[in-house]
């Protein structure tokens, strides 16, 4: 078993080392200035960073670049290798870290330069926004869709870049059981039926309170909505 | 009340309409003795009679088909779960309720509502909620601060001093600050450094003394000019199905909207806003509402006051 290792956050500050030259790939920052912005994370936990760096490794080589496939043959890897609480995960320093010192390499590979505003978010968001940094979105979609270590739910939403724009899109992904019976319910349906679906299902919990879902409530829902726009 | 980690329970301490639970004094405290891994929040809800009758129809009100849960919502850890406090049926009364927050799942502040909800269907009459989990009814929200906020959290929009007499893209001028909505997905917040002596006061980091204070008066001034422009910005951007491109605008609305017009849904707010802000008549009454809220939610009263008894001595 690999040795684990510190997990370590950039600071505030740091962030200001990230220029729009480093965003395009064309420069480094030096080590030195680095250094003084990388603290360890809080409470000092720790990650199979090892197996981490295959698995990106393996990315790198085997996906041609932007390939979108290749969130899907990762993030389970930056889930299970990354396994922190998610209080560790709401520090954004962690991700700033992870994408600016540890993985850039990976963000460029997997995301066009096409604007300094875009790739900023690539490397630098975080927080409650699923869409922003690289590595962050895998680990937290994994995190809403992995069921007791199963990460099929996770693949099949990998392999549908509909489902991950249209359900992470939305502000139900952010409760377990709904985005767990959301994604299975729509796993093999078309672009159009997910979008009309989701669009459908979102509306309805303006009276139905999403908490008070359980996993199979929120299930039945989607199930009836999916019946309804097929048979519009 | 509160206990961590199984300690006696602590008295809260709250005053009459206080909503913030501050235990971040309490849990600093702890890890400088170890760790803490779980708090329990203790405390009772309410079920007034007159809201059993408002959302039941008369021959459910006996035995109302309802539960009774408070949604737990963390922003931080994108945590959103919820503590079951009355299965089906939950008549009118006041009911016990017990929250354990579990440090793993929580940082920062995490917010807890009371909801509410039928617990089955019923035929449609159009008067009253027919469908199992509609909401007929929910509370105040209460926010219990975990974390101490640090210098370092992210802003709700980003902010920077700059010369505006030497930037071609900001407002010419006299400006002390300038909302720039260039990029709409973040909007950032420019403070006009040409005014040294208030932004030296502006970045003054004491929590006491004439500096401070004013400090907190300019800045309450500045955030009636952003908030007001976020809201509107923010009301317009509503789609005709509800929603908004944008995070900002999302909190924004979720912040404002429900208290704007007095409702407990959002999404009737946010629909009602749109309207408002799209016809001309009705226009001038949504700025009525949103300075009264905004009034409210600043507080100028407050950071005056101290103004005048701390900084100013009168």
């Amino acid at each position: 078993m690999a040795e684990e290792q510190t997990l370590y956050r950039l600071t505030e500050d740091g962030r200001r080392l990230v220029g729009e030259q480093f965003l395009k790939g064309e420069a480094t920052i030096d080590e030195d200035d680095l250094s003084e912005h990388v603290e360890p994370m809080p409470g000092e936990p720790t990650a199979d960073l090892e197996s981490l760096d295959t698995a990106v490794d393996t990315v790198l080589s085997e996906y041609s670049e932007f390939e979108t496939a290749m969130d899907g043959a990762l993030a389970r890897g930056v889930h299970q290798c990354l396994d922190i609480t998610r209080r560790t995960a709401g520090d954004p320093g962690l991700w700033h870290w992870l994408a600016v010192v540890r993985y850039p390499e990976f963000v460029r590979h997997r995301w066009k330069y096409r604007s300094e505003e875009a790739m900023r978010e690539k490397f630098l968001g975080a927080g409650s926004d699923l869409y922003s940094n690289a590595i962050h979105r895998l680990w937290w979609i994994a995190e809403l869709t992995a069921v007791d270590g199963d990460y099929t739910v996770t693949e099949d939403v990998f392999t549908n870049q509909t489902m991950v724009n249209k359900v992470f899109d939305r502000w139900f992904a952010r409760y377990r059981p709904a985005v767990v019976a959301v994604c299975r319910a729509l796993s093999d349906e078309p672009s159009w039926v997910i979008d009309e679906s989701t669009r459908r299902f979102n509306h309805a919990l303006t009276n139905i309170q999403l908490e008070g879902l359980s996993e199979r409530e929120a299930e039945d829902l989607i199930r009836r909505i999916i019946t309804e726009v097929k048979s519009s | 009340m509160y206990s961590v980690d199984g300690k006696k329970p602590v008295d809260l301490e709250l005053k009459a309409g206080q909503t913030q639970i501050d235990l971040s004094s309490a849990l600093e405290a702890e890890m400088e003795s170890g760790d803490w891994e779980k708090v329990v929040l203790y405390g009772q809800l309410e079920v007034p009679e007159t809201t059993v009758e408002a959302v039941f129809p008369q021959e459910e009100r006996e035995s109302p088909p309802a539960k009774l849960y408070v949604a737990v919502r963390c922003h931080s850890t994108i945590y959103r779960d919820r503590t079951i406090v009355s299965k089906s049926p939950t008549d009118d009364g006041v009911y016990d309720v017990t929250i354990v927050l579990h440090k793993d799942v929580v940082r920062d502040e995490v917010e807890l509502r009371p909801y509410l909800v039928r617990a089955s269907d019923r035929s449609r009459d159009g008067q009253y909620a027919y469908k199992k989990n509609f909401r007929v009814s929910s509370g105040d929200i209460y926010t219990v601060v975990v974390d101490r906020p640090s210098d370092e959290q992210p802003p709700a929009i980003d902010g920077e001093e700059i010369s505006f007499s030497q930037a071609s893209h900001l407002p010419e001028g006299e400006k002390l600050y300038y909302l720039d909505f260039r990029n709409e997905a973040r909007p950032k917040l420019w403070i006009n450094s040409d005014h040294p002596r208030i932004t030296d006061v502006l970045q003054s980091r004491g929590s006491v003394g004439a500096e401070a204070r004013m400090r907190d008066v300019i800045l309450d001034q500045i955030s009636y000019g952003v908030w007001i422009q976020l809201l509107i910005r923010a009301g317009s951007a509503i789609d005709g199905d509800g929603d908004v491109d944008f995070e900002w605008q999302q909190t924004v609305l979720e912040t404002f909207a429900r208290n704007l017009y007095e409702v407990d849904d959002l999404s009737e707010a946010m629909q009602r806003l749109r309207t408002d802000l799209g016809e001309k008549e009705s226009l001038p009454h949504v700025l009525e509402l949103a300075d009264r809220e905004l009034q409210e939610y600043i507080d100028h009263r407050t950071q005056l006051i101290n103004l005048m008894e701390e900084g100013l001595s009168i």
